[in-house]
């Protein structure tokens, strides 16, 4: 049976463990002398860890930086290629240039702004 | 000192004393080592594969350091706890010194202070068992230790060794029948 075996296996690993330390006691005179020593360390340990937050910080932003100007590059190539695509396709891209000197030169009475509006028409 | 225990030691909880000795209670610390230190020797003897060597009470120490360091909680028994960041430090130990398999340690009976006499027949099998968990590599008897003899859960062990879960299953899985097949021929 699978499950026996693995079982078995457990216990036989765990008795294995536990025999392995035997006859020999674990000395804690030194650790119990280092403790002072022990809880000095920790306290510096966390103390710098607080002062190095900000340069943990700076550290995350140069691995990230870089990877979210890779990631602009390429929307602003992506979008670009979208954008010819557009315009060589015949069909005219929302210039907002134009709308705008349209709707101006439709309102206004300036014969050189109707004129710039015109060839902007033209040139489409 | 800031802090000092007021109350029976024995009364105080084993999570009131780590927050205590975090806290820089040096009496709060001193019984956190008394309390716990014996096990995490015992569990840094496993496993770095040498028995009553004083890198255990270097690699304890430096557990210590780390349990007192940091902000995280056990959320079980803190004795456990305390052992598995123990299982991590040895590993981090041998890493160090760039052991990936240690040799078999040469047994030296008057410097262990067992008697020059012939050995006993426990002592044969308590080496020969020393010997069996040599053959395996010391995140497989983390792993072991962790899992089989604290009980820790397959996450546990993982997050405590910094393994994945998918790994520690497979390490357990693997090193018991390497155990079994080592120790029990007849299992083959």
């Amino acid at each position: 049976m699978v499950w026996n075996s693995d079982q078995s296996e457990r216990k036989l690993a765990r008795n294995a463990l536990r025999r392995a330390v035997e006859g020999e006691e674990p000395e804690l005179s030194r650790l119990l002398e280092n403790t002072p020593k022990m809880m000095a360390e920790a306290r510096r340990r966390r103390v710098s860890g607080r002062s190095d937050f900000f340069a943990e910080l700076a550290a995350l932003a140069d691995r990230i930086v870089p990877r979210l100007a890779a990631a602009t590059g390429l929307l602003i190539l992506l979008s670009t290629a979208i954008h010819l695509s557009d315009r060589s396709s015949g069909e005219a891209a929302p210039d907002f240039r134009s709308l705008i000197l349209a709707t101006e030169a439709a309102r206004s009475d300036d014969l050189i702004l109707k004129a710039i509006a015109a060839t902007e028409n033209d040139n489409g | 000192m800031q802090g000092e225990l007021e109350i029976c030691d024995q009364e105080l909880g084993d999570l009131d004393v780590l927050l205590a000795a975090r806290d820089g209670d040096h009496r709060a610390g001193r019984l956190l080592v008394s309390r716990h230190g014996a096990s995490m020797i015992r569990t840094a003897w496993r496993v770095l594969g040498r028995y009553g060597e004083t890198e255990a009470e270097d690699v304890v120490q430096e557990a210590f350091v780390a349990a007192l360091t940091t902000s995280a909680l056990p959320t079980g028994d803190v004795g456990a706890w305390l052992r598995a960041v123990t299982a991590r430090k040895a590993l981090d130990w041998l890493r160090r010194l760039g052991r990936r398999r240690e040799q078999p340690p040469v047994e030296d009976s008057s410097k262990r202070g067992f008697p020059a006499d012939p050995p006993s027949a426990g002592l044969v099998e308590v080496l020969a068992v020393r010997q069996a968990l040599l053959r395996l590599s010391p995140s497989d008897r983390a792993v072991l230790t962790l899992v089989d003899l604290e009980g820790l859960s397959m996450a546990e062990a993982a997050q405590a060794l910094g393994l994945t879960r998918v790994a520690v299953k497979w390490r357990a899985v693997r090193a018991r029948r390497k155990l079994a097949r080592i120790l029990s021929p007849s299992m083959g």
